[in-house]
């Protein structure tokens, strides 16, 4: 997605904490200067992700949501990296859970970083700065090694 | 703790057959040695006694001697090979020759003495093939088939003894004794390999008593490490919203304006107080215990046990804006535990509180019942609030732990999922049922509904001093 540089970046926050959106909304606009939008679920999430044209993408993974059936993190990923219209938005997921196994999905679905809350402000600003920096050669590279390297156990096995 | 063994417990107990036979080797080569010793040195001294009989002159030399002498020869040999395998734990391998030792000495008596008394040969054939599945279930742990033969060969014992025609020339003293004899002996051996039996089966009971309470322990570790694991999810959210508001209150405190400044720090003050929610369910959680399986049961006071859950939770939250309508008698008592009631009734109460609009009234009460066929009766908790009500689509989420109603997700209201489940736990671990009715009209309310028994009649009439 080639953009003008002038434009401003339109970062999605999607999680189901009502205070931790209010809380992103107001301090990434404060500290990076962009437009900060959000969602309470994934689904409501991908409807913003058809409407709207994003700089990246932050995510949580446990979403309940307020139908019965609620989309997680990973399945709302793989959504958008399944369409050549919104593949390339980069992601970064921010979530409660901490193991390894979550992680390696994380990152194999197509996540560009992974943060474990709680994580300071300025971790995620750097942490949505450099994903919306990385090149998709970059990107792809990455997941290559990520395919060769040797998935973590999970603890139930 | 070492993790060690306890991985190879569940190594063990995924093979619960491989448990069940250590427990039956161990015994089978204990009880195979005593059988088969005590077996032996009685046939040795069988041999030393006919020997001493014979030497001493006092045995006349008949076929009939002879006959027993050579029984009591064989089975002897058996026997030995069976003591000798006992000892080497071949425990199979002793009980096949221990029983073939037995059998010999019973069906060679018989054949002897059956000869002697000249009874048709066709008879002896007979008890032969009937006595030997007797052994042979024995062996294969058959109770029910052992029973069948046993009983056949009382049958067909009396039928050569009373019925073939070749023996009716004996004379029917004769033919009694031998019939008794047969039948004696038969059931004997049927009634010692039934008690094996039932020993065995014993000894299976208790091994598999022993596997499933471990599995419990099991169980209950997993729901803890559940608890834990999901506790620990939930308070990460609040505690990024407070870290991240404090953070950028401390990073922009030049530039923000006061409205600002005021939003970050009402998030910050929101998320302590989630988070305080979350800890005072987990000390709740820690205090009582539920989940470690050890729930101390004395009478309860219902009536103190309400007084003290009001008085929790107007600490929680102000109850003061909703008329109270207690209605407990004093002398109600439930068999249970105080701190399992009143957190499971706390909770209760913050939810009516929550819920349901300032001056709308909350109503507690409770009474004896005593369902039909019942031992005793249970004591009934009603706690009523004129509130939002449950939607019936939603009904089956309210006691499933970290669930909350879409509703209250969608309207803000906090909570941590936990509590509703919690009371549940609490409930049921005193081996009560908790229920609710509601109409899911906005205005009507909720009822709760608590069902405990009450104490057995053998239990101290006034609870002790420090149940708390």
């Amino acid at each position: 997605m080639a953009e003008p540089v002038a434009t401003p970046h339109t970062v999605l926050i999607v999680d189901d904490s009502p205070e931790l959106r209010e809380l992103l909304i107001a301090g990434l606009g404060q500290l990076m200067h962009m437009r900060i939008l959000a969602a309470e679920s994934a689904i409501a999430g991908l409807e913003i992700v058809e409407r709207e044209s994003l700089s990246c993408i932050v995510v949580d993974i446990m979403m309940p949501g307020p139908t019965k059936d609620g989309m997680d993190g990973f399945k709302f990923v793989q959504i958008v990296k399944g369409d050549p219209q919104t593949e390339a938005i980069p992601i970064v997921f921010l979530t409660a859970r901490e193991e390894d196994v979550s992680r390696f999905i994380g990152l194999a679905v197509g996540g560009d970083n992974y943060l474990v809350k709680p994580v300071s402000m300025r971790i995620l600003v750097g942490a949505i700065e450099k994903a919306i920096a990385t090149s998709p050669t970059e990107r792809r590279l990455r997941l290559q090694r990520l395919a060769e390297s040797e998935p973590p156990r999970s603890p139930h096995d | 703790m070492d993790q060690d063994p306890v991985a190879k417990l569940d190594a063990f107990l995924l093979k619960e057959d491989e448990l069940f036979s250590l427990f039956d080797r161990e015994r089978a080569i204990k009880l195979a040695r005593v059988v088969s010793t005590a077996a032996l040195v009685m046939s040795l001294l069988g041999i030393v006694v006919m020997a001493f009989l014979k030497l001493s002159q006092r045995a006349r030399s008949t076929n009939f001697f002879w006959l027993v002498f050579e029984v009591v020869v064989a089975a002897s040999v058996l026997l030995g090979i069976g003591w000798w395998s006992a000892f080497h734990d071949d425990q199979f391998g002793a009980a096949i020759a221990v029983v073939g030792g037995m059998l010999t000495f019973t069906l060679g008596f018989q054949v002897a003495w059956e000869v002697n008394n000249g009874l048709d040969s066709v008879a002896v054939a007979l008890f032969l093939l009937t006595a030997l599945p007797i052994g042979l279930s024995g062996v294969l742990g058959e109770p029910k088939l052992m029973l069948a033969t046993t009983v056949l060969v009382i049958v067909l014992t009396c039928v050569v003894c009373f019925i073939v025609p070749g023996n009716q020339r004996m004379s029917l003293n004769y033919r009694l004794i031998i019939a008794v004899v047969t039948i004696f002996v038969q059931a004997a051996i049927a009634g010692c390999i039934s008690l094996a039996a039932l020993f065995y089966i014993h000894t299976l009971q208790r091994a598999s008593i022993i596997g499933e309470a471990y599995r419990q322990i099991r169980r209950l570790d997993t729901m803890k490490e559940d608890f834990i694991h999901n506790v620990n999810h939930e308070l990460r959210t609040p505690f990024m919203t407070l870290s991240a508001s404090t953070e950028m209150l401390y990073l922009t405190n030049d530039t923000l304006t006061p409205p600002e400044r005021t939003r970050y720090l009402r998030l910050a003050y929101d998320a302590t107080e989630r988070m305080s929610t979350i800890l005072t369910t987990v000390l709740n959680f820690q205090r009582t215990g539920v989940g470690v399986g050890t729930v101390v049961f004395a009478p309860v006071v219902v009536h103190d046990a309400v007084r003290e859950a009001l008085a929790l939770a107007e600490m929680f939250a102000p109850m003061g804006s909703h008329p109270l309508r207690v209605d407990v008698a004093e002398r109600l008592r439930i068999w249970g535990n105080v701190a399992l009631l009143q957190e499971a009734l706390t909770n209760l109460l913050t939810n009516a509180h929550k819920y349901s609009a300032p001056q709308s009234p909350i109503e507690i009460v409770a009474y004896q019942r005593k369902a039909l066929g019942a031992a005793r009766p249970h004591i009934e908790l009603r706690v009523r609030d004129f509130g939002l009500g449950i939607p019936p689509k939603d009904a089956h989420l309210l006691f499933q732990r970290l669930s909350r109603l879409p509703r209250d997700i969608e309207s803000n209201v906090p909570g941590s999922g936990l509590g509703l489940s919690h009371s549940k736990l609490n409930i049921e671990a005193m081996q009560g049922t908790i229920r609710f009715e509601s109409t899911g009209r906005p205005g009507e309310g909720t009822v709760f509904i608590i069902t405990l028994p009450t104490p057995p009649p053998e239990a101290p009439a006034s609870p002790p001093p420090n149940t708390k």
